[in-house]
């Protein structure tokens, strides 16, 4: 464990929670660009240059801004969108302890579970750099990337559909 | 390494998403108004092409594997293609009548989910599971919230998005496990990789592996409805219009038991199954127990009919354990079974509702007998086989799957089916029973609704062919198992 993945590593951490805790959703934004940075570093650390860029650009970019468009057109206010948190108590407990148990489950793989896990020696050389990842994009995995592009087109189709193009 | 292409065994896949794209292009080249009909035959037509790719497929293609093993459309995915591509054809048909709505997309999205679910069938890779996942569930979101004006459907939608993009958080971690502990996103490589897991002669596998495989199945769980993953499916299937809850009833559940069948066959080697998948029979006994006593108190046929669907998840899950060839064919005879007989009640639900009626309203069905005496009859024949008696094919299908359960020695299932079928036999009679009720006055319609001829044409259409075929699953069980049988011998 180096420096780099403690740090970026917290850096995650502490945008996620903020996700949560913050009260406002343009705060929610920046927590969520704060812990897309953290990623986009333990990435890094990981020797893949180009999803680190990608998450970088993609995701904290142009994804993110998208995000503080959309707050902004919808509810440029102070008040929080949710009313009555009141009522919530019994769903927010039930997902406090399911979110705890699967923390409490995931620490334990991370902790303990070397022994089935693969050898980092079988990675390849060329791994995470943009000439292999556009290859292995293109002939290897050729068939999800077609696949990506309806889905992408049922996305399209669908906004169509629930914006309400009505038609008499 | 050059691409490898095979498009042999993508051609049911391409037609799905060529007709898709057709009824876009037809929308937007005529006249909103004179292209209604034109734009259902091309669905229809998309769905009967697909299928005619389809056949060669089941007789056994030359190689069905292609795109470096991307995709396999073996004699199993053909088989669970085939079951798919009747209930697209069937929520197609049910579907008609939404004249004043934007059917152009409907119907491509249609097509498009049943695309994914076709596509689950034949997953060959992880990736290619996870797409076809997103790919149908995406489609399904936004046709649950095609109802405009109903607050409902939009709940219902926004609540299936939620729990929906959780369930796919998981069944991500999980395979980004397993392929931590493989190495492999190939479900032929997970297969390989899973039997060199041995020490001192036996199985062995690490913590990655078996936390991945879990937080897999319960990812695909979430989308088949088993307890305690069945949260949303109640409130789904009542606020999801007619043809879609119909559609996603038989489909989602076909295409993830697919998927998860596949995933199980390639990562538990056949000694373990028993005792490595003892959680998943645990939450088939609950979901089959939940599901029939659920049924008890609901007094919304949709919501009747989503405690149907978790139990009907649990049966499914019956041929898992053994996760032979006699589970396999069992299940998938269950399902068409099961399909053909969801699809015909909720045909009935759209008979009601093309009269103004709300359908969904058990107390709405009193009486339909004596006004309506064959859509009665088909009733009482689709709730027969639901429950599983004869004649209908239900009581084949469960037969089956029972022997399936024992020949895999998974009592704690077998128990389950035995003691649920008792009670949702009494939960269907009592449906039965209303119907058959005497009473004078009819069900009123809605305010503003008016009565709409083609939607009950075309719902009566479905229901025959439903009747028609849950009858002959039940009364001829011969032909159709040994077919499905013999295609999925060849695996």
């Amino acid at each position: 464990m180096n420096v780099v993945f403690i740090v970026a590593g917290l850096m995650a951490i502490a945008g996620v929670l903020g996700v949560i805790l913050a009260k406002q959703p343009v705060y929610q934004v920046i927590s969520t660009v704060f812990s897309f940075l953290g990623l986009a570093a333990l990435y890094l650390s990981l020797q893949s240059e180009f999803l680190a860029v990608i998450q970088l650009i993609v995701y904290g970019g142009a994804i993110m801004i998208l995000f503080l468009f959309v707050i902004a057109l919808l509810s440029a206010r102070k008040d929080p969108v949710e009313k009555d948190v009141g009522q919530l108590t019994r769903p927010k407990l039930l997902g406090y302890s399911v979110g705890g148990a699967l923390l409490v489950m995931l620490a334990i793989v991370g902790l303990f579970g070397h022994e089935g896990r693969l050898d980092w020696a079988q990675v390849p050389a060329d791994f995470g750099q943009v000439k292999a990842f556009g290859y292995q994009l293109l002939t290897t995995n050729v068939f999800p990337f077609e696949v990506l592009a309806f889905i992408l087109m049922v996305a399209v189709i669908g906004v169509m559909i629930l914006v309400g193009r009505h038609r008499a | 390494m050059p691409v490898d292409l095979n498009f042999t065994i993508a051609a049911p896949l391409l037609a799905l998403a060529a007709g898709a794209l057709l009824i876009l292009l037809l929308d937007l080249l005529f006249k909103y108004e004179t292209i209604q009909g034109p734009m259902y035959v091309a669905a229809i037509g998309a769905v009967l092409v697909a299928g005619w790719y389809l056949v060669p497929l089941w007789q056994g293609a030359a190689d069905p594997s292609g795109f470096a093993g991307m995709l396999v459309m073996d004699r199993f995915a053909a088989v669970y293609g085939g079951v798919l591509l009747i209930a697209a054809l069937l929520a197609i048909l049910l579907s008609i009548g939404r004249a004043r709505e934007d059917q152009s997309g409907y119907l491509a999205l249609l097509l498009w989910a049943a695309m994914g679910m076709v596509l689950l069938g034949g997953a060959g890779n992880l990736m290619v599971i996870f797409l076809g996942i997103e790919l149908l569930s995406l489609a399904l979101y936004v046709m649950i919230a095609f109802a405009p004006r109903r607050m409902a459907a939009r709940e219902a939608a926004f609540k299936y998005f939620i729990l929906g993009s959780v369930a796919a958080a998981f069944l991500i971690f999980g395979f980004a496990l397993i392929y931590g502990a493989t190495g492999t996103m190939s479900i032929a490589g997970i297969a390989e990789a899973a039997r060199s897991f041995t020490s001192e002669g036996a199985w062995a596998v690490g913590l990655y592996y078996k936390v991945g495989v879990g937080l897999a199945i319960v990812g695909l769980a979430f989308k088949m409805a088993l307890v305690p993953f069945h949260i949303w499916a109640p409130d789904v299937y009542q606020g999801a219009p007619t043809p879609v809850t119909a559609y996603m009833s038989i489909g989602t559940k076909a295409a993830a038991f697919a998927a998860m069948a596949r995933l199980l066959v390639a990562a538990v080697p056949e000694a373990y199954q028993p005792s490595f998948l003892l959680p998943l029979s645990i939450l088939a006994f609950a979901s089959m127990m939940l599901g029939a006593s659920a049924g008890i108190w609901q007094s919304d046929l949709k919501r009747l009919m989503a405690y149907s669907g978790i139990a009907n998840a649990g049966y499914l899950i019956m041929a898992i354990p053994g996760l032979g060839l006699d589970g396999l064919s069992a299940a998938a005879y269950y399902l068409g079974a099961y399909g053909f007989a969801t699809m015909g009640i909720f045909a009935v639900v759209r008979i009601l509702e093309a009269d103004g009626v709300d359908g969904s309203q058990i107390a709405n069905l009193k009486g339909l007998f004596y006004r309506q005496p064959w859509v009665g009859v088909c009733l009482a024949l689709l709730f027969f086989g639901l429950a599983g008696i004869p004649p209908a094919g239900g009581f084949v299908g469960k037969f089956l799957l029972a022997i399936a359960a024992v020949r895999g020695q998974a009592w704690i299932v077998l128990a389950g089916l035995i003691l649920s079928t008792g009670i949702s036999a009494y939960v269907y009679l009592k449906v039965i029973g209303t119907a058959f009720t005497r009473t004078k006055e009819a069900p009123q319609p809605e305010e503003g609704a008016e009565p709409h001829a083609p939607t009950r044409t075309a719902a009566q259409v479905v229901l025959v062919i439903a009747a028609v075929g849950t009858l002959v699953m039940g009364v001829l069980p011969g032909p159709v198992s040994e077919l499905v049988r013999v295609a999925l011998a060849g695996m």
